[in-house]
């Protein structure tokens, strides 16, 4: 039988990382809140808990994996339309590296890609914006759009070439 | 500098993926090395967004408390829970497959047919591991509705025997990664005018079951454990 109130502590203790790394995977913060949820289902109908020393990296891994099998259960076109990762568990396998670089990349694009790619840039990813809208509010032709958001991932790959 | 033509195509299939099938989507991100390091690049330039986003401060003890309201309402819904801790290793790929918790959900919710997309049935039957269960059958059990609708009926029916006869249609080999989908059975109304992809998608619906076409074959395995 759990004992509630370790599971309680274990809950309040690591519940930021763990929602932080589900919303930064599904980007959903009702899924995300299920992701997390569905591993303390899963502790509270077990017969064992993690220990305390290992806790963070079992939990950290259990929501990934959560988050993993949402990701996997949606067809490929929506995978693709949300931009999922095609590979969560190979990009997610060192949690803590992959976090500082996509800390890197949004300071990077912040601060050394130059307009209007910077500003293209956080309108396709960060606002999910389509291409032809951005078009539209920026007053630009679509193809020069397609060329500026190329050139930028191209930027950043570069920068972040392993 | 000149833009890779894959990328550009990348880039517009971004705009209206519901243009193109699934088996489109998969070949124009994996048409080449640099197209596919792109596709990665837009994942994290996304992720990225989202991880400063999502920096900002949760409230664990509101959370706590959605969460014991959640079990409680579960609870008292009458689910009980006869899963043995042990399928959560590597037993729950293991030919005496025990259902997992979320499938008994699904049965309980859905004890009357669901409607899914496309008007396709499905009621979700579980399978007790101390029944028999017949090693094989040589054709589903299966019955067409109607000719006009094109609607196949499958009553209580293994994957396998649904899948060989699904996947035929489409002109697709299947594949089980893993031994425990083999014994799921279900019964379950197929629209064949549909594509594969939705057939798959309404599967998919159910825990711990992945289907996913790729290269003209159908591959069926049981979910990861969100344990390690």
């Amino acid at each position: 039988m759990i004992d509630k109130t370790i599971l309680h502590r274990l809950f309040c203790r690591h519940y930021s990382e763990m929602i932080h790394l589900a919303r930064t995977l599904l980007y959903d913060d009702g899924e995300a809140e299920d992701a997390v949820q569905d591993v303390f289902v899963r502790l509270l109908e077990g017969d064992s808990l993690p220990a305390e020393d290992k806790a963070r990296a079992y939990l950290l891994t259990a929501v990934r994996n959560s988050c993993i099998n949402r990701i996997k259960r949606k067809a490929l076109a929506e995978q693709f339309r949300e931009l999922y990762s095609l590979d969560a568990k190979a990009d997610w396998q060192h949690a803590e590296q992959r976090m500082s670089m996509l800390q890197a990349i949004s300071d990077y694009a912040e601060n050394h890609l130059s307009e209007p790619h910077r500003t293209i840039f956080r309108l396709r990813f960060q606002e999910d914006l389509k291409l032809k809208d951005i078009a539209s509010r920026l007053g630009m032709n679509l193809k020069t759009v397609f060329k500026y958001l190329s050139q930028s991932i191209q930027s950043v790959q570069e920068q972040f070439k392993p | 500098m000149e833009t890779n033509p894959n990328i550009s195509r990348l880039l517009a299939m971004l705009d209206n993926p519901e243009a193109y099938t699934e088996q489109e989507v998969y070949d124009i991100i994996h048409s080449d090395e640099e197209t596919l390091e792109a596709y990665r690049c837009m994942v994290a330039a996304k992720q990225a967004y989202r991880h400063k986003q999502a920096l900002q401060p949760a409230d664990a003890e509101v959370a706590w408390q959605r969460f014991m309201n959640e079990m409680q309402h579960e609870e008292s819904e009458g689910m009980k829970n006869e899963e043995s801790p042990e399928h959560d290793t590597a037993e729950a790929n293991s030919s005496s497959f025990i259902p997992h918790p979320s499938f008994k959900k699904i049965a309980a919710s859905f004890i009357a047919v669901l409607l899914l997309t496309g008007a396709a049935f499905a009621a979700y039957h579980l399978l007790s591991p101390h029944r028999s269960v017949k090693p094989s059958e040589a054709v589903a059990p299966y019955s067409e509705l109607t000719t006009a609708d094109s609607l196949v009926r499958f009553t209580n029916a293994r994957l396998d025997s649904i899948l060989t006869v699904v996947a035929g249609h489409y002109g697709r080999k299947v594949c089980f990664r893993d031994e425990a989908p083999h014994k799921l059975r279900f019964t379950i109304t197929w629209n064949r005018r549909q594509p594969i992809a939705s057939f798959a998608g309404s599967l998919n619906e159910f825990d711990g079951l992945l289907l996913t076409d790729k290269h003209d074959t159908l591959f069926v395995e049981s979910v990861e454990s969100e344990e390690e």
